[in-house]
């Protein structure tokens, strides 16, 4: 049978908008290293041009006609051309797209994120580092050293806290199936709920590992699932009412408190560790 | 951003909502002559940006010009939520029929803008939500489409409205989402919408919030922003200082040791490690992904004029972020200061080994591990108490 991971794996062609920016150059090299099939690059005025191998076009459209094979994206782009860039690779059919800037103003992340699922695509962003399934595709950033390949489906909000989840299963034998850093705005693109429901149904997933923080309410919007769930969340700590940094870690009348989070993910049958060395703890005495 | 309720009701004037007859004083005198003007019984309210004024007495009506100048006298220079009240909005007192609550905001879960009103305005939406939860009526709004006509007909007659007042009140609905939509709101409120009893609709009180990140684009907020945060003192100017220094984000707390994090999530990582040995953090500073040595150099600057920071715990998870850039900006900070900064640094990812070697070199303690990392900083505080 074959092993598919979620949202990205060996079949994943990506094509990087912004390609040619100091961040686009960099993880290029990043993504090739892993082993990250990366067909073109875009940026707008510098067709002709090759960054690390891969060659750059001036349109997503003139990349697909050289590469119809293309299936994913990420960009580089900054906020304030990121509608339109994103529109672009959404009606070229590409997906997932990683999108990775910070300080999208929350109108355009709307636009984006509601235009791609009327097109059936999935945004993994604003603000985040990315997708990485270790030994099949990276879409992003993450640093390769504190991820094994393994059976534990991780998802967080920013990139730290998974990078950091992610070396303390691996210090103890354990390995990651894909990790998805759905981003840390308000607004983002796929949600946990769903990946939940990717993980649920993925072959190569035993169990899965939630680390989620205060605010928004992307915690308690998951249900129950038939897998193993280890859920972490940061902030318990924090003060409420203030912005932590994340867009979305803030608590607001209640909305989005520690206590609130802890509760729902209890009551859908997660397990919860308070740091990132228990979530491994409790996935080696689940599995 | 928060805009005063002034500032929100020029906002909504400007996109045809009708407003009540009034204008801005900063002392009792301004009151008197604005009350002049008007010719009848005021409301006379405080501009301050956070809790509900009425009840707290902080929205005063006077009958004649005599006394909305003593009522101003006492507002002006008066505390409220923290805040000094250092302007009044002085404006024609209506004879109320009804009140209504219309407001759009962000709906993150739905992903879509949300209409919500109720007939039961004049309360704030908490309460209205605990004491009539069947009469709040939400229509989500897609960004590309907007309000659309059946979802405002749906709305209107969730308030239970007629003839011309359903007119005027629908014609409110279409310009508030307008002037939200144009100014980048993330919340746009009137509440209440009073509709007087001969029968015209006003909006009596008005809220707007605008969404920092699209500040670029409405230059006219950008400018008020940074005129507004000039004024900020101790931990507040610290905060707003930190977006100036470029730095990610800034959260005074109250102890002692100062975190220092490459990303938001692991900064409220840290903290809930160091409040689990009860150590007591002094802030959250997220330096961002695009770090530089200069950046470092900013962070700590800004950490250190917190005069409660005793010892500084740096937790770089670095996935753009180079380790050997942060060593160096601690290095040319002690270097530039003359000393170094009590502090331990976990230093992991791109470029590490380099980065370790660099501070090992000028004597900081680093750490692979944020656990031991955090259990050294803990003790080394202890060690300073002594």
């Amino acid at each position: 049978m074959e092993q598919l991971a979620i949202l990205v794996d060996e079949s994943t062609r990506a094509i990087v908008q912004g390609i040619t920016g100091t961040h686009g150059r960099i993880v290029t090299k990043r993504m090739l290293d892993a082993g990250t099939r990366i067909v073109a690059g875009v940026t707008p005025g510098k067709a002709g041009e090759k960054v690390h191998g891969v060659p750059v076009y001036d349109l997503v459209e003139e990349a697909m006609r050289e590469h119809p094979e293309a299936n994913a994206a990420i960009s580089f782009v900054p906020a304030r051309f990121i509608v339109d860039a994103a529109i672009e690779a959404i009606s070229a059919g590409l997906s997932p797209i990683v999108i990775t800037a910070e300080h999208v103003p929350t109108f355009d992340a709307l636009k984006i994120v509601n235009y791609a699922t009327s097109c059936g695509i999935y945004i993994i962003g604003p603000n985040t580092p990315g997708i990485y399934s270790p030994a099949k595709c990276l879409l992003g950033f993450h640093p390769l050293r504190f991820f094994g390949k393994g059976r534990v489906g991780l998802m967080a909000r920013g990139g730290g806290i998974s990078y950091e989840v992610s070396g303390c299963i691996l210090s103890k034998g354990m390995g990651i199936s894909t990790c998805v850093n759905i981003g840390g705005d308000r607004i983002t693109g796929l949600t946990f709920a769903q990946v939940l429901k990717l993980f649920e149904e993925d072959d190569e997933t035993d169990c899965i590992v939630i680390a989620g923080e205060i605010g928004g309410t992307l915690e308690e919007e998951t249900s129950t699932v038939t897998k193993p769930v280890v859920a972490l969340i940061v902030g318990r700590t924090s003060p409420s009412g203030k912005r932590m940094g994340h867009a979305g870690a803030i608590i607001e009348m209640g909305m989005g408190s520690y206590e609130s989070k802890v509760k729902a993910l209890s009551s859908a049958g997660a397990v919860i560790a308070r740091n990132p060395s228990e979530v491994a703890e409790l996935l080696l005495r689940l599995t | 951003m928060k805009l005063y309720e002034f500032e929100a009701k020029q906002v909504f004037k400007d996109h045809g909502i009708p407003v009540p007859m009034g204008r801005v004083a900063k002392t009792p005198n301004e009151a008197r002559e604005i009350a002049q003007e008007i010719g009848m019984p005021v409301a006379v309210k405080a501009q301050v940006l956070a809790g509900t004024r009425g009840r707290s007495g902080f929205i005063r009506f006077a009958d004649n010009p005599n006394e909305a100048e003593k009522t101003a006298l006492e507002l002006l220079g008066s505390q409220f939520s923290g805040s000094k009240v250092a302007s009044l909005l002085v404006e024609e007192k209506l004879d109320i029929g009804s009140e209504l609550y219309v407001a759009v905001t962000v709906d993150g879960a739905a992903r879509k803008f949300v209409m919500i009103v109720s007939p039961e305005g004049g309360i704030e939406i908490e309460e209205i939500a605990a004491k009539f939860p069947e009469k709040i009526i939400k229509k989500h709004v897609d960004p590309w489409l907007g309000l659309l006509d059946f979802q405002i007909r749906k709305l209107i007659k969730g308030m239970g409205l007629r003839g011309e007042q359903a007119s005027a009140v629908r014609e409110v609905l279409t310009l508030l989402y307008d002037a939200f939509k144009e100014h980048d709101g993330v919340l746009a409120e009137i509440n209440p919408l009073v509709i007087t009893k001969g029968g015209s609709v006003v909006a009596v009180d008005a809220r707007l919030s605008i969404d920092e990140n699209a500040l670029d684009r409405h230059p006219e907020f950008k400018a008020k922003f940074e005129e507004r945060k000039s004024h900020l003192e101790g931990a507040e100017l610290r905060e707003w200082d930190a977006t100036r220094r470029g730095v990610g984000a800034y959260v005074e707390l109250d102890g002692d040791i100062a975190v220092l994090a490459n990303g938001a999530s692991l900064g409220m990582e840290t903290i809930d490690l160091v409040s689990d040995l009860s150590g007591k953090p002094a802030c959250f500073c997220d330096i961002g992904a695009m770090v530089t040595a200069e950046l470092v150099e900013n962070s700590m600057d800004l950490v250190l004029s917190n005069p409660r920071v005793r010892v500084l715990l740096f937790n770089i998870l670095g996935g753009l972020v180079r380790c050997d850039l942060v060593a160096d900006g601690i290095v040319n900070h002690a270097r530039r200061r003359g000393a170094l900064v009590p502090m331990v640094a976990r230093l992991s990812g791109t470029l590490e080994e380099q980065g370790r070697n660099i501070l090992r070199g000028a004597g900081v303690e680093t750490f692979d591990s944020i656990f031991e990392a955090v259990k050294r900083v803990v003790e080394m505080m202890k060690e300073l108490e002594k």
